[in-house]
C-alpha cells in the first residue's frame, strides 16, 4: 500500500491510499498524526483490496483516533469492497464520509 | 442447487488452568491456558496489570500490536497454577493482539525441551493428553461430506498445487483461486468474498506454517463446479488453531477477525490439526448460477 499526503490544513491531513491493504502495520504513518493532534481523512478510492488483517488495522487506528479525541474519516472505498467488509462490522466500526 | 447446509460444530475438550508467564524482560503476565499439549501451549493473558513495560499500552497510548514484535521468539517460563509442575520453558511463536477489547493477548508456543519426563508430568495434569500425533478437529462442519458428494456428482474440476511459503505466493494463489471462481460462474458480487476467504486460509498457512526450514510448504486443493467451490489449504507446521473456551469465544465474537470472516462469507468451514504435522483450513461455498442443475 502507498500513502500520499495530498492536503494539509489546520488540524487535518488528507492522504490518498493506493494498492492493497493487507497488513495492520501499513498504518504506522498515522501514529505521527495522533502525536501531532491531527485528524485524518483517508481517500481509499485507489484501494483495490483489503483483507481481514488490513481491516483490523483500520479499526485499531479508528479506535486510537477516537481515544485521542481526533477523527479518522474514510471515503472513496469501492462499493464491492465496502459491501463485503460490512459483514465484519465496517459500517459500525469505521467512519465513512460518503 | 442444494439447500445451504446447517452449521453445527463440536468443540474440543477444554483444559482450563490459571497460568503465570515469566518473560525475559522480568515481566510477569497472568492469564489462563485452555490448551496444553505434550509439545505446545496456548495461553490467553491479560495485560491490564502488567508492569511499566506495557504501561503505554494499558493507558491506551500505543496499539497492542506494538509489543508483538518484542514477544515473538522470546523464551518464556510457564507456570501452571495448582498443578505442582516446575515452570516450563517455551518459545513464543504466535502472538495475537485483541485489537478491539484492548488488553488481552493470545500467546502460542512450543516447549523447548519436551522430554519424556515433561510429557509424563503433563499427562498427569491433563489425562486427556495422548502421546504421539493425534488429529484434533477444532471446528467440524457437518455439512462438508454432503457438499463434497455434491461436487463429485457434478464431476468437479480439481486443482492441487504445493508451493513454498512466502507472501508473494499467498497473493498469487489468492488471485488464482479468484480467477478459478470467476471461471466457474461465481457472480461478480461474490468474487470479492471468495478472494477474502482464500486469502484468509492462505495467510493462516503463511503466518503459522513456516516454523522450520524445509517444512515451509503449503498445499492448496480446490474443487470447483459451476457456482460451487471447496478450498483446502494445508501447512506442515501443525501449530494448533486457537480455540477459545466458550466465555472467551463469546467475548471475542464481536472482534471481526479472520474466523468471523470465514463464518460470515462461507457456507461453512473447518479446521483440522495433527500437532507437529499439519493444519488444514478449508471452506466451501455455493451460489445460484445459470447452469446449476
Amino acid at each position: 500500500m502507498k500513502a500520499e499526503l495530498i492536503k494539509h490544513e489546520s488540524g487535518r491531513n488528507t492522504y490518498a491510499l493506493k494498492g492493497e491493504i493487507v497488513n495492520s502495520a501499513d498504518f504506522a504513518f498515522l501514529d505521527a498524526c495522533i502525536e501531532e493532534k491531527l485528524s485524518v481523512h483517508l481517500d481509499l478510492s485507489g484501494i483495490t483490496y483489503i483483507n481481514s488483517s488490513g481491516f483490523g488495522g483500520l479499526v485499531e487506528e479508528a479506535m486510537n483516533f477516537t481515544e485521542a479525541r481526533l477523527e479518522l474519516i474514510l471515503s472513496g472505498l469501492a462499493p464491492g469492497i465496502r459491501k463485503t467488509l460490512a459483514v465484519l462490522g465496517a459500517e459500525e466500526l469505521l467512519h465513512f464520509k460518503d | 442447487m442444494s439447500a445451504k447446509p446447517q452449521k453445527r460444530r463440536h468443540r474440543r475438550a477444554e483444559f482450563l488452568r490459571r497460568v503465570r508467564l515469566y518473560l525475559e524482560s522480568d515481566v510477569t503476565l497472568h492469564g489462563i491456558t485452555h490448551d496444553v499439549s505434550t509439545h505446545s501451549v496456548a495461553v490467553f493473558v491479560n495485560l491490564k496489570n502488567a508492569s511499566a513495560l506495557y504501561g503505554a499500552v494499558a493507558a491506551g497510548r500505543a496499539p497492542l500490536s506494538a509489543i508483538k514484535g518484542k514477544l515473538l521468539g522470546q523464551t518464556a517460563l510457564l507456570e501452571i497454577a495448582e498443578e505442582g509442575l516446575d515452570p516450563i520453558n517455551f518459545t513464543i511463536q504466535r502472538v495475537e493482539p485483541s485489537w478491539k477489547k484492548g488488553f488481552h493477548l493470545f500467546i502460542g508456543g512450543r516447549f523447548v525441551n519436551a522430554d519424556e519426563f515433561l510429557v509424563k508430568k503433563l499427562e498427569q495434569v491433563c489425562p486427556a493428553l495422548l502421546p504421539g500425533p493425534r488429529q484434533r478437529e477444532v471446528y467440524v462442519s457437518e455439512g462438508l461430506p454432503d457438499f463434497l458428494e455434491d461436487l463429485r456428482r457434478l464431476r468437479a474440476e480439481e486443482f492441487v498445487c504445493e508451493f513454498s511459503n512466502g507472501y508473494h505466493n499467498v497473493r498469487d494463489h489468492r488471485d488464482l483461486v479468484t480467477a478459478l471462481a470467476a471461471h466457474h460462474e461465481f457472480p461478480e458480487e461474490e468474487i470479492y468474498g471468495i478472494k477474502l476467504l482464500a486469502d484468509e486460509a492462505l495467510m493462516n498457512a503463511f503466518l503459522y506454517g513456516s516454523i522450520e526450514p524445509g517444512r515451509d510448504r503449503t498445499q492448496l486443493r480446490a474443487l470447483l463446479a459451476p457456482g460451487r467451490i471447496y478450498l483446502a489449504v494445508r501447512d506442515y507446521a501443525g501449530i494448533e488453531f486457537d480455540d477459545f473456551p466458550y466465555h472467551f469465544r463469546k467475548e471475542r465474537a464481536d472482534q471481526r477477525g479472520g474466523l468471523s470472516l470465514l463464518e460470515e462469507l462461507s457456507d461453512d468451514w473447518q479446521v483440522q490439526t495433527v500437532p507437529g504435522e499439519y493444519t488444514e483450513v478449508c471452506f466451501f461455498k455455493a451460489v445460484a448460477s445459470p447452469s446449476s442443475p
